[in-house]
């Protein structure tokens, strides 16, 4: 079973399941995984902070609130907090814009710090660089699968 | 904001007008005749934007409209077309692979590189200069940037900067084409800081 995770969007899931998000760019997909029992759960944020703006409809579209619903989400299916650990992927700059800040690296720092506070070490992580990415996240195996045109496919 | 089927069809003249502007600066530089499709104004939630792109990686060339309107542009041209209006302008044949090769080096000099860029500064020229006359403002266009992506990645920052204080976001999008796709591109348009509203104050 695939299941997509668009940008704003989290799921959580346990057992023979593939979490997606397609199409990273300055996005970062971040990853919770419990392995002992096999639940994983997949956050796609695109802004890195709720700072300042009022939250609507999607409040997982900002890293600081995707990542704690992401936690709280994964705490009630039942993982332990004291084997959850994180990868993630994106945070690419694909073109530099002149009039928009760079989302991407600001998006790659949103998600270190949040992970350092909550005390989840991140095991794993392909950020930057300007080529998008698309991320696969094998619940069973606890692998991290990178596609990107030009770099071809990783496994974190 | 609520906008209504008045003011939608408003933007949508606009951006049929401004990229009417566009494929005319096309067919006069590929020499083809080219026809462009009646423009789309959508508001897609921020979710859904991947199902609204199209999937396929292209060549993406980006420049910003600002001046009296934010907006950032998109003009994707996918890698056949891209060859064959590469061809079009240097006289040089190439494949799709060499293309993505040529695309792939970080040299600035590259001549499909430059020459893929300099129609985006003459597309974007022409969509600013019809814009700008509509609204009686000047509308500045950036230096043209170039991508070999996945549209839903080259778009991500755009996105983002929408959609800071709303959910929804426009997509502007029309297409040209001609008969043997030497001069085909979709073009997108995503207003920024509440672009749709000034444009139709303005207007």
């Amino acid at each position: 079973m695939k299941i997509r995770v668009g940008i704003a969007e989290t799921a959580v899931v346990q057992g023979d399941a593939i979490l997606e998000a397609i199409g990273l760019g300055s996005c970062v997909a971040v990853v919770f995984y419990d392995p002992a029992l096999k639940i994983g759960g997949m956050a796609h944020p695109l802004l890195p902070s709720s700072n300042g703006h009022p939250v609507h409809k999607a409040p997982s579209k900002f890293m600081d609130r995707a990542v704690h619903l992401l936690y709280e989400e994964i705490l009630s299916r039942g993982a332990n907090p004291s084997r959850i650990i994180a990868k993630a992927a994106g945070g690419a700059t694909i073109f530099k814009l002149q009039r928009i800040p760079n989302i991407g690296e600001q998006n790659v720092e949103a998600v270190q710090t949040l992970l350092q506070k909550l005390n989840i070490p991140l095991v794993a992580a392909d950020f930057g660089g300007s080529h998008g990415r698309t991320v696969e996240f094998h619940v069973a195996t606890g692998e991290m699968i990178i596609r990107s045109l030009r770099k071809g496919i990783i496994t974190l | 904001m609520n906008i209504s089927e008045l003011q939608l069809d408003i933007l949508r003249e606009i951006v049929n007008i401004g990229a009417g502007n566009a494929s005319n600066a096309l067919s006069v530089i590929t020499g083809k005749k080219v026809l462009i499709t009646v423009p789309g104004v959508t508001r897609v939630p921020v979710h859904a934007i991947e199902d609204f792109l199209p999937t396929a990686p292209a060549v993406i060339l980006h420049s910003s409209f600002t001046g009296g309107i934010n907006l950032e542009g998109l003009f994707v041209v996918y890698p056949e077309n891209a060859a064959k209006l590469v061809e079009q302008l240097t006289g040089q044949s190439i494949n799709t692979e060499q293309l993505s090769e040529h695309l792939a080096s970080d040299d600035e000099q590259n001549i499909i590189r430059s020459a893929l860029l300099e129609i985006c500064n003459i597309l974007a020229g022409a969509f600013a200069n019809a814009v700008s006359e509509m609204i009686s403002e000047p509308v500045i266009t950036s230096v043209p940037l170039l991508a070999f992506e996945y549209l839903e990645s080259a778009v991500d920052a755009v996105v983002a900067a929408a959609c800071q204080n709303t959910d929804d976001i426009f997509v502007f999008n029309t297409s040209i084409a001609s008969d043997d796709q030497a001069a085909a591109l979709d073009f997108f348009l995503i207003p920024t800081d509440g672009a749709e509203k000034l444009i139709l104050e303005k207007v």
